[in-house]
């Protein structure tokens, strides 16, 4: 029998209170030893057959701890600390009367998963989330391996039985946003819930018809990593492939995992760029109408003679030939995300070429439109993360209706409008969009 | 730094001034001390400043509508109140009607001015109605947007060619003649970007009010009041200026950018001048509107959503009423009266502050005994 002094330390391991911890006792005829261990970041084959079977098979103490003492990556521990900090680094600690052990037993699944696909990175990690919830966890952890990330499994809502995993870090994550997420966890009602995004939509129905999406859905556990580090909450589903984060701002969706492998000037412009291109995208069809509809004068001569000689021969306003071509543009490009690998290419010619070359041949559109789609369509690809992406594909539509009304001040108005609406945002009680932090503490 | 918040609040009045016929009062005092009044402004403005941080800096955090309930009598506070509110709305009401007839003759002359009107209204409405603290990083960001274009936009008004420095130099020479009271006042409105603090600062630390680089508020005020004068007077003349109803946007059209897609400065500088007006509404009818909804709600048991509705519907009736009475003389009339009554209500406000202070240490003398 282990003495009370062993079980104490036990006891007080298991206070930290992860769902991926095992204590486990093992019982012998005439001594009984304990293993703790962190499931997702071990090897538990290995476990299995250096240490249980070995152990079933001697039947007195002096026998093992001979046994144990002759592993090569073995070593013996003398305090608390020590343990907490082995565990996480993916050993598996044994506890006798007589002393602590521990052994390696890491296993990094980072060989086995699938490369990102929806965010790519040039230079970075390449692995990205697998349906598997284990395996997920083995990733974060073996990135991430301090003893203060904590990782809790819990129900989700009254009527899920999915599990769900709530994982942060305990010294840097902000309290109130783990209170508040964990409340709205408690509130979701729904019979099955299967992908992050979904989840997502569940957990922010407070807000529930804003556009900007309030948690980043990443499949990358590289940016999953960095998030955490900065005291943020991730939640993962079992089966979900995708990682969710909150709190978030608007600039974490403009930046992409490249960043932080370049250099800084050339960072800078590709953030610079991204901004440049979400601009492009949500006003450039809405001043198109306002200059052609009501204010040609903005632009010098030479440009508006181009527009009004390329819509000389258009036979309805600027505002129906923009919505015209948008439309055609959206359904390309819903129509290409969802048709299978094969038809996808010829569907994007007779679309984008066949379409588009026509319809300017016919007269229905101006040339110049054509330019100014193109270059809506390709700035709205720049958004790295895709939720923001959808996002931004929206919002044009309110400007684009305030510039065939009201024309150039009207999209003012509604660039305004929209800036407050997102500056009153908040995810998770933390503000959707500044430009600076509110005061250097923070 | 909380304390950048503070430059933003001065700075929205200080760019404002233009729509709000900072410039407009004072030319029609060209040849009878607006250069003076310009010179007496800087002083009074920054005293009033400075007074209203070091008296502010002895009351805790808090706006000060809360710091009237607690150390104010009855009379007082309600009568600072009720001054707020008409203040803060007069000041967004002047900015909303002129920007709405500015727009109804320069950029959409079909469109009823009800209709543009209503545009502006859903905006300013809505956006008045948000959380303070979002309405400070809204006001934050449309800053750091517009900072450059109006650098920009002053760069190209000093380096256009076509102008004539001696006609900004002539008006200098009107230096000694006695100031005018309604020039004085719409002179001190450049200064007057503090007084939002009322409500602002309770958004803010303590330590944010008292202030580093004080320089720059009596610097910044005298130069916004300085080019805002001054300018236009190298375009047209000390005599032609009196031709244009919106100087500073016939100022913006006489620069021609040769090499950029758009030709006409006006547009920038519509643009400046739109977004900078919006948020300096949207700030000022928060105000008022957050004054009425928490003071509505101490006397009626209502629900704040409908006192806040019931406001806005006040805040849209009173703009609807006014826009088809006031021709741009009336606007420009409305304005002058607001000006001379906001500089006394800014005596009368440094007063009651500086009258909670002194109650304040009393109490605290009271208590140590």
């Amino acid at each position: 029998m282990l003495s009370g002094h062993v079980k104490e330390m036990i006891k007080a391991l298991e206070k930290l209170g992860d769902s991926d911890l095992v204590s486990k006792e093992l019982q012998q005829k005439s001594y009984s030893v304990h293993i703790l261990y962190i499931r997702s970041i071990c090897d538990l084959t290995q476990i299995r057959q250096e240490l249980i079977r070995p152990f079933s098979e001697r039947n007195t103490f002096e026998d093992f701890a001979c046994y144990i003492q002759a592993i090569p990556e073995a070593c013996i521990l003398q305090s608390i600390e020590e343990c907490r900090e082995k565990l996480y680094k993916g050993y598996v600690v044994l506890f006798t009367n007589t002393f602590i052990w521990c052994m390696k037993v890491r296993v990094f699944e980072a060989a086995n998963v699938m490369h990102a696909e929806v965010e790519r990175v040039l230079q970075g990690p390449l692995d990205a989330f697998t349906g598997n919830l284990e395996v997920n966890i083995n990733l974060i952890r073996n990135r991430y391996n301090r003893a203060s990330l904590k990782v809790k499994n819990r129900k989700l809502g009254q009527r899920v039985d999915g599990k769900l995993a709530v994982i942060y870090d305990e010294e840097v994550v902000k309290q109130d946003v783990l209170k508040e997420l964990e409340k709205r966890l408690d509130q979701v009602q729904a019979d099955v819930v299967q992908s992050a995004g979904h989840l997502q939509r569940l957990l922010s129905a407070r807000q529930r018809f804003a556009p900007f999406p309030d948690m980043i859905i990443t499949e990358r556990p590289d940016r999953t990593v960095l998030n955490l580090t900065m005291g943020k909450v991730v939640l993962m589903l079992e089966g979900g492939s995708f990682a969710l984060i909150a709190p978030t701002a608007f600039f974490d969706f403009i930046s992409s995992m490249d960043d932080m492998s370049l250099r800084k000037p050339v960072s800078y412009f590709l953030n610079l760029i991204r901004f440049l291109a979400i601009f492009i995208t949500v006003t450039l069809p809405a001043f198109y109408v306002a200059v052609a509809t009501y204010n040609p004068e903005l632009f010098r001569i030479q440009l508006t003679l181009i527009v009004a000689g390329t819509r000389s021969s258009v036979p309805y306003p600027p505002f129906l030939e923009v919505m015209f071509m948008l439309v055609m543009m959206e359904l390309l490009t819903e129509g290409s995300t969802r048709l299978p690998k094969a038809i996808g290419p010829a569907a994007t010619t007779v679309g984008g070429l066949i379409l588009g070359n026509a319809a300017t041949q016919v007269g229905l559109v101006g040339n110049i439109m054509i330019s100014i789609v193109a270059a809506v369509a390709l700035s709205n690809f720049v958004v790295p993360i895709g939720a923001m992406s959808y996002a931004i594909r929206i919002i044009k539509y309110p400007l684009l209706f305030l510039a065939g009304m009201f024309g150039l001040y009207g999209i003012s108005v509604g660039l305004i409008g929209i800036l407050m609406y997102m500056v009153n945002l908040e995810s998770y009680g933390e503000p959707y969009l500044r430009i600076f932090r509110w005061n250097q503490s923070q | 730094m909380e304390r950048r918040y503070i430059f933003y609040l001065m700075a929205i009045n200080q760019i404002a001034s233009v729509g709000m016929y900072v410039p407009a009062i004072l030319y029609d005092h060209r040849f009878n001390g607006a250069f003076m009044s310009l010179l007496l402004a800087v002083p009074i403005g920054t005293l009033l400043v400075a007074l209203y941080f070091r008296f502010m800096t002895r009351l805790p955090k808090a706006s000060f509508p809360e710091l009237l309930e607690e150390y104010a009598p009855p009379w007082m506070e309600w009568f600072s109140k009720i001054t707020m509110v008409v203040m803060w709305y007069w000041v967004g009401l002047i900015a909303l009607l002129s920007f709405v007839k500015l727009t109804h003759r320069f950029l959409d002359p079909e469109t009823s001015e009800y209709v543009i009107l209503t545009v502006f209204l859903l905006l300013v409405l809505y956006a008045s109605q948000i959380r303070t603290r979002s309405i400070l990083m809204g006001l934050e960001i449309l800053i750091a947007i517009n900072l450059p274009l109006l650098a920009a936009f002053l760069l190209k008004l000093f380096m256009e060619k076509a102008t004539e420095w001696d006609s900004a130099i002539e008006p200098m020479t009107y230096l000694w003649h006695m100031p005018e009271l309604d020039s004085v006042a719409a002179a001190t409105f450049v200064f007057s970007g503090y007084a939002n603090l009322t409500i602002y600062q309770k958004e803010l630390q303590p330590s944010a009010l008292s202030f580093k680089r004080f320089w720059v508020v009596p610097l910044a005020g005298f130069l916004s009041l300085f080019i805002g004068y001054f300018a236009p007077f190298m375009y047209h003349g000390t005599y032609g200026i009196m031709n244009y109803p919106y100087v500073w946007l016939a100022t913006a059209d006489s620069i021609r950018m040769e090499l950029f897609v758009i030709e006409r400065m006006m547009f920038i500088f519509l643009f400046i001048y739109i977004s900078i007006s919006m948020v300096s509404i949207i700030v000022h009818w928060h105000i008022s509107h957050t004054v009425t909804v928490v003071s509505f709600s101490k006397v009626k048991k209502w629900k704040p959503a409908w006192i806040s509705r019931l406001t806005a519907l006040g805040f849209a009736g009173i703009a609807y009423a006014l826009i088809g009475r006031m021709t741009e003389e009336g606007l420009l009339e409305f304005g002058r009266y607001f000006m001379i009554t906001r500089l006394f209500t800014e005596f009368l406000l440094i007063a009651f502050i500086w009258y909670m202070a002194r109650r304040r240490s009393s109490h605290e003398a009271d208590g140590a005994h």
